[in-house]
């Protein structure tokens, strides 16, 4: 017995109290369950072919008006919490006699790969049924590990401190509509429809551009992450566009993080198998 | 003229390190508490203590970093996709904390003497914070590494030599601990096998380091250009004088001068061995701040 002034707290009241700790807090996370990644294929998308691109900046214009965005267009400009989409531009070829031979032009916007939602903490990045990545500002905490995790830099973030991109146009599409950049575009640069016709699309294309003598003509977002909501037609390497080469959704460099859970669990046995070891060696001792 | 990764700094480089260092710190205390029994259990409850406090630090520092704080602390709600590698570590750092803070109770007298049934769980805590600790510990390094968008951390040697850090930071927190408040004879010996394994972690962690770098020096172009920014770039200087020089190869020799000269520790009044001790724990957030600065975007 304890000698001392102070009363015991017996261990029954210790578990107990703990316990009832524990319960209270897991009840509260089980107030609001999140549905987290929907593991649907991409049923939508959207192509861009950048061989037909004018330069024209509908797009951006139309993407701020639909989407209610502040703030006039720059066409040198970069994307922001009220740019989702911008036109980059890039000098091509070799110089001669200080004249560049053309411009190459290249879509500046969120692809949907979903990379972003696979990371973020929050459950505030989903991917929907229809192959898109949407942002629930009221759950993002603004912790930008999706901005560290975006192959294409895409993340931006508002004075409220949470994440804006492209959201496809849910809002349009629920209404069986376009999305606004392709509804706008006067020369065919941007298609959308099912993601299979797209793909069929997107290949054809290239394939005439092959033809054509474009050697390295080449459809991105076909098969990159095992195929994105959106994609691109290119005349030349994804390179010269500044785009990423991304991972196949088979890469043999992802497989080894596949390695971590289970191990993690084998640590966490080896925890139980030794609390146990212990514990049976004492009822041995009595 | 490289951008270099500014989006997360010394805040989560900060967390990363205190992350670690709890990790290692009770990971020590737990291996002495098993190896030796209570011995030196006041080694064993100021590691146990140092290492709450610094994950809560370190959970803070996280909750602070992020945009919204108020909405990110309400932990139920802002950490629940757990395909994420920050809700597993965000969860693990409390666990962290709660099994950490039970542990450093068990051995806490003014405490125990209320709740004596802890000083019986000393054992079983042991053998439960081992794991975790090191679960912790990579996880400090996992967190970085799954972001493959960055290839100077898409790596698992990125979670092997934070895991490595980690216990070599850990290990110099109980040494000091150990340097300054024990003593008698069996203590020198606690001093010696704590100055054997940090020669063993030194060694273990600078090898890491370099297959590290050899690997990402002949890996992707970004890879290879984020690694020469630690190298011979822009970080360089901080690399090879605070990381390598001041944070691993100084606290090595001090460590093998103490495994010799036992005695010059006593003559210094403590003073060589902190030396050591404090270059250590200043190089691993060294090295956690110039991996994270030095961290380029696929897209460069």
């Amino acid at each position: 017995m304890n000698n001392n002034n102070e009363k015991e707290i017996s261990r029954r009241d210790f578990i107990r109290a703990s316990g009832i700790g524990v319960g209270g807090l897991l009840l509260l996370g089980m107030i609001e369950p999140e549905a987290v990644l929907a593991e649907t294929p991409a049923e939508k998308a959207i192509l861009y072919d950048a061989t037909k691109c004018l330069y024209c900046h509908t797009c951006e214009m139309f993407c701020k008006q639909s989407n209610e965005l502040e703030g006039e267009i720059d066409v040198d400009g970069d994307l922001s919490p009220n740019t989702w989409l911008i036109i980059d531009r890039m000098e091509y070829g070799p110089e001669v006699g200080g004249i560049q031979p053309g411009w190459l032009f290249i879509r500046s916007a969120c692809m949907h790969c979903g990379t972003c939602a696979s990371v973020c903490p929050s459950g505030a990045i989903i991917k929907l049924d229809n192959g898109s990545i949407a942002v629930e500002q009221d759950k993002c905490i603004g912790c930008h590990y999706c901005h560290q995790a975006c192959p294409l830099d895409i993340p931006r973030y508002g004075e409220d401190g949470t994440m804006r991109k492209c959201d496809f146009c849910q809002d349009r599409l629920a209404l069986g509509e376009k999305p606004a950049c392709v509804g706008a575009c006067p020369a065919n640069a941007l298609i959308f429809g099912d993601r299979d016709e797209m793909v069929v699309e997107g290949r054809e294309r290239v394939q005439a551009l092959i033809a054509e003598g474009y050697s390295d003509a080449y459809l991105y977002g076909d098969k990159e992450l095992g195929g994105m909501p959106v994609m691109y037609v290119l005349a030349y390497s994804p390179e010269e566009y500044g785009l990423p080469l991304m991972p196949k959704a088979t890469e043999t460099q992802m497989t080894w993080r596949d390695l971590i859970k289970p191990l993690g669990g084998m640590l966490g046995g080896l925890a139980v198998l030794g609390v146990g070891a212990k514990y049976v060696k004492a009822k041995k001792a009595k | 003229m490289i951008e270099l990764q500014t989006t997360w700094g010394w805040e989560i480089a900060i967390y990363l390190f205190l992350g670690g260092l709890a990790a290692g710190a009770i990971c020590a205390a737990a291996i002495l508490n098993l190896a030796t029994g209570e011995r030196f259990k006041n080694t064993i409850r100021f590691s146990a203590w140092a290492s709450v406090i610094a994950l809560v630090v370190g959970v803070s520092l996280l909750l602070l970093e992020v945009g919204l704080p108020f909405r990110a602390i309400v932990l139920f709600k802002s950490f629940v996709n757990f395909d994420s590698w920050m809700t597993v570590g965000a969860w693990l750092l409390i666990g962290g904390v709660l099994i950490y803070g039970v542990y450093a109770l068990a051995f806490t007298g003014c405490v125990t003497r209320r709740l004596r049934f802890l000083q019986r769980w000393r054992t079983i805590l042991a053998i439960i914070v081992i794991p975790l600790s090191l679960a912790i510990a990579a996880y400090t390094g996992v967190l970085l590494s799954v972001l493959w968008a960055r290839p100077l951390w898409d790596t698992w040697f990125l979670p092997a030599l934070f895991t490595a850090s980690a216990l070599n930071t850990g290990v110099a927190l109980v040494a000091a601990y150990a340097n300054l408040r024990e003593s008698g004879e069996k203590a020198a010996s606690l001093r010696k096998a704590l100055e054997i394994s940090a020669v063993s972690l030194i060694a273990l962690e600078g090898t890491i380091l370099g297959c590290y770098l050899a690997s990402m020096l002949s890996g992707s172009e970004v890879a290879a250009l984020s690694a020469q920014v630690l190298t011979t770039g822009e970080l360089s200087l901080l690399f090879w004088l605070i990381v390598v020089g001041l944070g691993l190869a100084v606290p090595l020799l001090v460590s093998i001068i103490l495994i010799i000269r036992s005695d010059i520790a006593r003559k210094t009044r403590g003073v060589f061995p902190m030396l050591g001790i404090l270059l250590c724990l200043g190089g691993g957030f060294t090295l956690r701040l110039l991996v994270l600065s030095a961290g380029l975007p696929i897209l460069t």
